[in-house]
């Protein structure tokens, strides 16, 4: 059986480990997969030491204990941690050092976790693939060939190997499901606002999401309640929701016509375990999702381009060309073109809610449509950029950010090369908690989480790869 | 685009900074831009939606007098 963050929680708790135990063991899984390039820094004394502070606090006493004491975490490196160095996968900001902690990991560490350190990502949270030009690229740990997804790879990875069971990406076109979906572990996209962005490093604030990534659905939902104000409570999954079967509408016939087969065969058994589970699936047309992508784009490339204008001016050179390439188109949209994007945003939402989901609790569709690329058919430093790689990876994600909606990626099986495939359930605005009940009631009846990449074979392929 | 911009070359930093990725980037650049540009302003699905409720002037049927 998998180890899971409240396996955990519920382990240090109960004094079954210790926290330099759980620190040591997540050192250890670190140290047996170091190629796939998770950390961009790693504060293993200080979260020894943190440790060692939370066994002498810990004394047996239960009740006065935070929820995540002794925990160790990670998050992409784009979070401010006072006095730790923060990247933002750039050479550039790799000396910043913050003066404040962001609210969001504020919020996790003051519920008694230990920071393990930075992961990492693709520069300034560019790119789904999630390499690293500076840092080096983040691998898969299901094929170290293949990518990680980004642009929140280190985090979706070292949740993956099993290093932490937690952690905190960041998602503006679909940067925390993607690898999320590319590694096999659980993603939540909150609604936009929901979790407060104050102290994380901006890409286009209207776009822009902070969230959690987990090894289960049960265990992303514990984070996210630590990190909202308010969240609801949620009740056992059940089909059945005021006296009503819940419903969820599935786009089968649109699935089947822009996913990879393996990724249409994937949905549809998904779609037939919540059958199963007494959820009525209703096949629905999708909006027009393509169009929804392009206004993102629009509404994307001049904010990125205004956020990072004091920074190409002084610093121009040492942005990686393709990444440098993806913002400066931003200072080329009108001004109009900008506004009426946005303008568009709200009766986007509201059809989405009165008509795609008219009488349902989520939208089912895939994570990621396409197989998981290689790492050399997408290095953009050696093969130029690819605009098209981006807009395949990012189709069925990148929509949502426009819309704001909550979006939850789960995995839902594993191709035939052996990489995963993660599913997407899409809410309502502030109805995360059902798309948690949602997905519990998947994971009851489904194992894909339960596996594992193993770390000898992330090894054995690693040294055949050379 | 940038030829729209008023202040005189050598003068703007925004201006510096568009003619540098011009420059470096070309045509590709420019194609990205008219892409955008056209899927602001080239589809009707708005009108159909009626999105622009109150951010676009309703425009009167037929010419004006």
């Amino acid at each position: 059986m998998r180890e899971t963050l409240i396996s955990l929680r519920e382990a240090i708790r109960a004094g079954r480990c210790s926290s330099v135990e759980a620190v040591t063991q997540a050192l250890s899984r670190y140290e047996r997969c170091r190629d796939l390039n998770v950390f961009i820094s790693l504060d293993a004394d200080a979260a020894l030491a943190a440790a060692r502070a939370a066994d002498e606090r810990w004394g047996g006493s239960l009740g006065s204990l935070p929820p995540l004491h002794g925990v160790p975490l990670a998050h992409k490196d784009m979070f401010d941690r006072q006095r730790h160095r923060c990247s933002f996968g750039s050479r550039i900001q790799q000396s910043m050092t913050p003066k404040a902690t962001s609210d969001c990991v504020r919020r996790l560490e003051r519920a008694g976790s230990i920071t393990l350190g930075a992961l990492n990502m693709s520069e300034f949270a560019l790119g789904p693939t999630g390499h690293n030009a500076t840092f080096g690229h983040c691998r898969n740990p299901w094929d170290p060939r293949r990518v990680a997804g980004g642009s929140s790879s280190g985090a979706a990875v070292a949740v993956a190997a099993g290093i932490v069971h937690g952690a905190l990406g960041s998602d503006t076109g679909g940067s925390l499901r993607i690898p999320a979906a590319c590694c096999g572990v659980v993603g939540l996209k909150p609604t936009h606002g929901r979790i407060s962005a104050r102290g994380s490093m901006p890409l286009a604030p209207s776009l822009d999401c902070i969230g959690p990534i987990a090894g289960s659905v049960a265990d992303c939902a514990a984070l996210f309640e630590l990190l909202v104000s308010r969240a609801s409570g949620r009740s056992s999954p059940t089909a059945v929701a005021g006296g009503r079967r819940l419903r969820i509408m599935y786009p089968a016939a649109a699935i089947r016509e822009a996913a990879s087969p393996e990724v249409s065969a994937a949905l549809e058994a998904a779609a037939e375990s919540f059958r199963a589970a007494g959820v009525v699936i209703e096949e629905r047309p999708l909006p027009d999702i393509e169009r929804m992508h392009d206004l993102a784009d629009v509404v994307q490339k001049p904010e990125s381009a205004a956020v990072h204008y004091e920074n190409l001016r002084r610093f121009r050179d040492a942005y990686t060309p393709h990444v440098r390439r993806r913002i400066e188109a931003g200072f080329l949209v009108a001004a109009p073109a900008y506004v009426r994007a946005l303008a568009e945003r709200a009766s986007h939402l509201r059809a989405f809610v009165e008509n795609t989901l008219a009488g349902a609790a989520a939208l089912l569709i895939p994570t990621v449509g396409c197989p998981v690329p290689s790492v050399e058919e997408t290095d953009e430093e050696k093969c130029g950029s690819q605009p098209t790689l981006v807009a395949r990876m990012t189709r069925w994600t990148r929509w949502l950010n426009y819309l704001g909606v909550p979006a939850l990626s789960v995995p839902c099986g594993f191709d035939s090369a052996g990489c995963p495939i993660g599913l997407q359930l899409v809410g309502r605005p502030r109805c995360e908690s059902t798309l948690f009940d949602l997905g519990l009631l998947f994971q009851e009846r489904t194992p894909w989480h339960e596996q594992q990449p193993e770390a000898p074979r992330i090894v054995r392929r690693r040294a055949s790869d050379e | 685009m940038s030829a729209g911009l008023s202040v005189p070359p050598g003068e703007d930093p925004l201006r510096s900074l568009i003619e540098a990725a011009l420059a470096e980037f070309g045509e590709g650049l420019r194609a990205e831009a008219a892409r955008l540009h056209h899927a602001a302003f080239f589809t009707n699905s708005h009108a159909e939606s009626g999105s622009f409720a109150n951010a676009e002037l309703r425009a009167p049927p037929g010419a004006p007098p």
